[in-house]
């Protein structure tokens, strides 16, 4: 039979629920030790339940604060510079530059204008700025893959993003064809679907 | 097994990708980091130095620290127990500073009883804490033990780490873990003990003012 000090070193076991001869012989004719253990097994319990405790939002600010002045931190960027970060600033393709700059000159300048009479037909073609986007993003996405599940994630994302955005901008310009500001934000709409399109494929030439 | 971390909110990304992101200086992961962890690390810090505002500062050291090398870490080992030893060193040197007896666990542990008040009279059968404790009393009991039983228990019993984790973050051996754990405990029960003992103490003497004419 074991004393009681000599109990002491399996008492710890005995709560983690490992239960030896000794102890067990020891606890049956021991009310000191019985005693003792009942009572650390309710203090375990209530520890495991004492709450855990939030700091105030000023230690995030202030945390911040150090991390920006240590240059610990990149500055916040919106979507379109995060794109631009996956994928590094490369010339555009001269097809994507050409016909930007002459969507630019017809949404920009007017029907009225010399060159936008030089379009096919309806000088607002943004029908065929269009078409041929789409075609080159049928050509991307059966000729480009990007590898990193992550960079295909978010180019996805913000494909679709850049359309909604040519959506929207291509409604306003046919409610009100003299919409200047309409006509900017399509063609940055369609500049920025070009430059996605191209990154692409600058991407996959890098073997990302 | 440490107690979960809190759940993932919507927006967030898995933890291994806010790290890569934040070993870039991404702000975003940056904030995911803190946010998910440092409820954990503020509870056992100003559960150690027992004042709000130093507990403030000492959080955002830890983090600090933790940004600043978070480079280096490659995933050897969890990020939280990672995070936690940062913290606990933390701690740890601000309580020095304060010439505050820290024992190292590897120390041998009678250094640390000598240290902490007279033995009590073990020889006869000690009453039961009332079928319950009272989570205020446990706090004060809590704040009372010795900084370096107090820092394995908080990180045990109340943070749910195993002693191998405990180990690592405080760098000793899992055999000192275990005892420092025992003994903190031991000593809880004789600190609760002595709060029933005063209560029913006043409570007699509320009693006796009560029945004098």
């Amino acid at each position: 039979m074991i004393r009681c000090d000599e109990f002491d070193v399996y008492a710890p076991a005995w709560l983690e629920g490992e239960r030896t001869p000794e102890a067990a012989g020891h606890l049956q004719s021991c009310t000191r030790c019985s005693a003792k253990l009942a009572d650390l097994a309710l203090i375990v319990s209530a520890s495991a339940s004492l709450p855990e405790l939030d700091p105030p939002e000023r230690v995030w600010t202030s945390l911040r604060a150090q991390l920006e002045a240590e240059g610990l931190l990149r500055e916040q960027k919106g979507w379109l510079d995060r794109v631009r970060e996956l994928f590094p600033a490369r010339p555009r393709t001269a097809f994507a530059t050409a016909m930007i700059s002459a969507l630019a000159v017809v949404l920009l300048v007017g029907p009225q204008s010399p060159v936008a009479d030089k379009t096919e037909g309806n000088p607002w073609n943004l029908s065929r700025v269009s078409e041929t986007l789409a075609s080159e993003e049928a050509d991307a996405s059966r000729n480009f893959h990007l590898r990193d599940p992550a960079v295909e994630a978010s180019y996805q994302q913000n494909l679709a993003m850049v359309d909604n955005l040519i959506g929207e901008c291509q409604r306003k310009v046919n409610e009100d064809p003299d919409d200047e500001m309409a006509r900017e934000y399509l063609v940055s709409a369609y500049q920025q679907k070009a430059d996605l399109l191209n990154a692409l494929s600058e991407r996959d030439a890098m073997g990302d | 097994m440490a107690r979960p971390r809190r759940a993932a909110e919507g927006g967030e990304i898995p933890e291994a990708e806010a790290i890569r992101r934040a070993q870039g200086g991404d702000a975003e992961a940056f904030e995911q980091l803190y946010r998910q962890h440092s409820r954990r690390v503020y509870s056992v810090v100003l559960r150690m130095v027992g004042n709000p505002a130093e507990a403030e500062d000492l959080t955002q050291e830890a983090f600090l620290q933790l940004f600043r090398k978070i480079h280096t870490f490659r995933g050897d080992a969890a990020f939280s127990t990672w995070l936690h030893r940062l913290a606990v060193n933390v701690v740890l040197m601000r309580l020095r500073k304060k010439a505050l007896p820290v024992t190292s666990l590897d120390e041998p542990a009678d250094a640390e009883d000598e240290s902490s008040g007279p033995k009590r009279d073990v020889g006869a059968a000690d009453p039961l804490i009332e079928g319950s404790v009272d989570r205020v009393h446990l706090e004060r009991a809590v704040a009372e033990l010795p900084p370096g039983y107090r820092m394995v228990f908080l990180l045990h019993d109340v943070q749910g780490y195993e002693h191998n984790e405990i180990a690592r973050i405080m760098d000793c051996s899992i055999g000192n873990s275990k005892s420092q754990l025992h003994k903190a405990r031991t000593r809880l029960r004789e600190i609760l003990k002595d709060f029933e003992r005063d209560r029913a103490r006043q409570q007699r003497l509320e009693d006796s003012e009560k029945a004098e004419p």
